[in-house]
């Protein structure tokens, strides 16, 4: 293992893989800053940006913007009191409050240093659990990779957003999606029309860029245009002993926790900075302090939403299942850029897996040098008012598709995605099912027609193979989970 | 909230019938084990089920439905020129080229966004045009649309 990671720091310090890290962490800290931009929609619209690289810069460099995203996004919570990113609403309720008294600087400090601490543990677990799991997966055939996959999008579905029938709707949108274009096995079209574009399906960049940025400017345009007003003078950044005596381990509980929430499908950063606070505030011997700006209420929920981006990428790379909609477009970026994750990667390009967890470990360096004495700096972005911003962002968005083919019909299908993308988030329907199922689709339905092909086919294959059976019942279970979190509910209020 | 809900389950609907007339065209095939058309008929299905069923859910008030108007009262007219001037820019970019649309585009919707500040809104156009055209032609070596004036 020492040997693999030796290497994959030899080719992580390359200067191109140094400055496409540095530049991946520095437009992951600008995102997390801009409100209204989250990681989901900065990995997407950037996409465009590395396909004239080689894979392992490429995802170097989306890998930095997703956990620099997580850094960048506590600046906005502590300082104006409007999250960057979903996963950094907890650090509002404390961090402002911190502010307001006066105390910013050192919210902003622990954050940033919790963040680093958290990123490096993660990185640690990930480098520690990912061979194992990869040679246990590395028995897995089309059965069991179907059921893992089943799994995969019924956990997303089931945990994200506020309804279990529209996150289903969501989700069989996304496969119906999945389905257009040539189908693999037979060469016969669906859904295309004769049109060229469609034959290979619809470009998952047209789609992730149109439902998460193009939506999410949109939202923005509605809201506001204008910057928001926040305290410019930001001093002591370095905790003092009582800071660091109060915030260690909430930083530890915190990686802990966000490191193995995030190792599970569905419940990505968001979930695991929630889980984080609730769990201080439960063991804290003065829950009554949590919400009027107390330094345990911004460590642990930062260092949670920083661990969870490496246990993200467990899910991702060893398994082939991406656990959130940012992980499910570094998948298609991994896709678009001919490498295939799942546990055959580690055996197959291990240079590539090592260079990755290599540059994780220098990306954090990195970032906590950008956000200790640049963050006076990252806060003065806040000042650019939304007029610039929005026009700039669909510009980007729209020659960035564009530039992927050289075609103009995917970037009429980003528009189109883009109107759809933000009538769902109006209506609370979750788009991230709707990505992970558009990437998930074709290798599910190849995966089921060859576990079909060997039982003759009996769809009992399924349930009598015991790794299938047992990934199909815990997708029951996580598709029944909310009906029986009502029956729970009913049971415990009439008794 | 309530209208909107109901209009999204009726389009939701209307998209299950054209998956389902267009999956039952497909050609059938049993070559692999399933044919071609079972997974997108089978979507369809599930799309127009689980729609139906919200929709009865809505009309019958066993949906909770928050109380807030679908758009912001002032930001309604925002959002539709933004939209439109995005669809304007796409139809500009084939025709004018990426520099003269971009700069057109970007300086029509700041100066939109911002009511004010004609000349400044103008000057930053121009910078901003220019930047991304470094950052995607000098530097990503991508090829932009020409269109008429051959930049």
């Amino acid at each position: 293992m020492i040997e693999h990671l030796l290497n994959g720091f030899a080719t992580a310090l390359t200067f191109t893989n140094l400055l496409y890290c540095f530049f991946g962490v520095t437009m992951g800290t600008i995102i997390g800053v801009l409100p209204g931009i989250g990681p989901v929609a900065g990995t997407a619209m950037l996409i465009p940006f590395t396909f004239g690289m080689n894979p392992t810069t490429a995802i170097i460099m989306l890998a930095g913007i997703y956990y620099g995203a997580m850094y960048g996004g506590s600046t906005t919570s502590i300082l104006v009191n409007l999250p960057g990113e979903s996963s950094s609403v907890m650090t509002c309720l404390d961090g402002y409050q911190m502010g307001q008294h006066g105390r910013a600087g050192a919210a902003l400090g622990i954050s940033a240093i919790g963040s680093f601490i958290a990123g490096t543990l993660s990185v640690l677990g990930l480098m520690l659990r990912a061979p194992p799991l990869a040679a246990l997966a590395i028995r897995f055939g089309p059965p069991e990779y179907f059921s893992l996959m089943a799994l995969g999008m019924t956990l997303v579905i089931s945990l994200v957003g506020d309804s279990l029938v529209k996150g289903l709707i969501a989700g069989a949108f996304g496969i119906f999606l999945g389905t257009i274009g040539m189908d693999p096995t037979t060469g016969i079209e669906r859904f295309s029309y004769g049109i060229p574009t469609l034959l290979d399906g619809l470009s998952f960049v047209s789609v992730s860029v149109g439902l998460f940025a193009l939506s999410e400017v949109f939202e923005m345009a509605e809201y506001s245009t204008k910057a928001p007003v926040y305290v410019d003078k930001i001093s002591n950044l370095l905790p003092n002993r009582e800071d660091w005596k109060r915030s260690i381990m909430p930083i530890l509980r915190g990686s802990a926790i966000g490191f193995f929430a995030s190792c599970m499908p569905g419940s990505g950063a968001t979930v695991a900075s929630m889980l984080a606070y609730a769990t201080e505030k439960k063991i804290s011997k003065h829950p009554e302090k949590f919400g009027t700006g107390i330094i345990e209420g911004v460590a642990a929920p930062e260092s949670a939403n920083n661990a969870a981006t490496g246990g993200a990428m467990i899910p991702l790379l060893v398994l082939g299942v991406p656990g959130s909609a940012t992980a499910a477009i570094m998948m298609g970026a991994l896709l678009v850029h001919g490498m295939r994750p799942g546990p055959l990667l580690l055996e197959k390009h291990p240079d590539f897996f090592w260079a990755i967890i290599a540059s994780m470990y220098i990306g954090n360096v990195m970032l906590l040098i950008l956000n200790l004495p640049f963050v006076g700096v990252w806060a003065r972005m806040l000042k650019i008012p939304h007029a610039i911003l929005i026009p700039l962002i669909l510009s980007i968005s729209s020659v960035g598709v564009f530039t992927v083919n050289n075609n103009l019909i995917e970037v009429w299908i980003m528009l189109l995605f883009g109107v759809i993308g933000y009538f769902m988030k109006k209506f609370g329907f979750p788009p991230a099912p709707v990505i992970l199922a558009l990437i998930l689709t074709p290798l599910m339905e190849n995966a089921l027609q060859q576990s079909l092909q060997m039982s003759h086919q009996d769809i009992s294959i399924f349930f009598t193979r015991p790794i299938s059976l047992a990934l199909m019942c815990l997708a029951g279970v996580s598709l029944l989970s909310p009906l029986l979190r009502y029956l729970w509910t009913k049971v415990r209020s009439s008794s | 909230m309530k209208k909107g809900l109901i209009v999204s389950c009726v389009m939701l609907i209307a998209l299950s019938v054209y998956g389902i007339i267009e999956s039952s065209r497909l050609e059938r095939t049993m070559q692999m084990g399933i044919g071609i058309e079972f997974l997108p008929l089978a979507m369809s299905l599930a799309i127009g089920g689980l729609s139906i069923a919200f929709l009865v859910g809505i009309l019958r008030g066993r949906v909770e439905i928050k109380d807030t108007p679908v758009f912001q009262p002032d930001g309604r007219i925002r959002i539709l020129v933004v939209f439109l001037l995005l669809v304007g820019y796409v139809f500009l970019i084939e025709v004018f080229g990426y520099v003269l649309s971009t700069f057109l585009y970007l300086a029509a919707t700041i100066i939109f966004l911002r009511r004010e500040r004609i000349v400044s809104a103008v000057l930053m156009s121009v910078g901003l045009t220019f930047l991304l055209f470094a950052i995607f032609r000098l530097w990503l070596k991508s090829p932009l649309p020409t269109g008429l004036l051959g930049i």
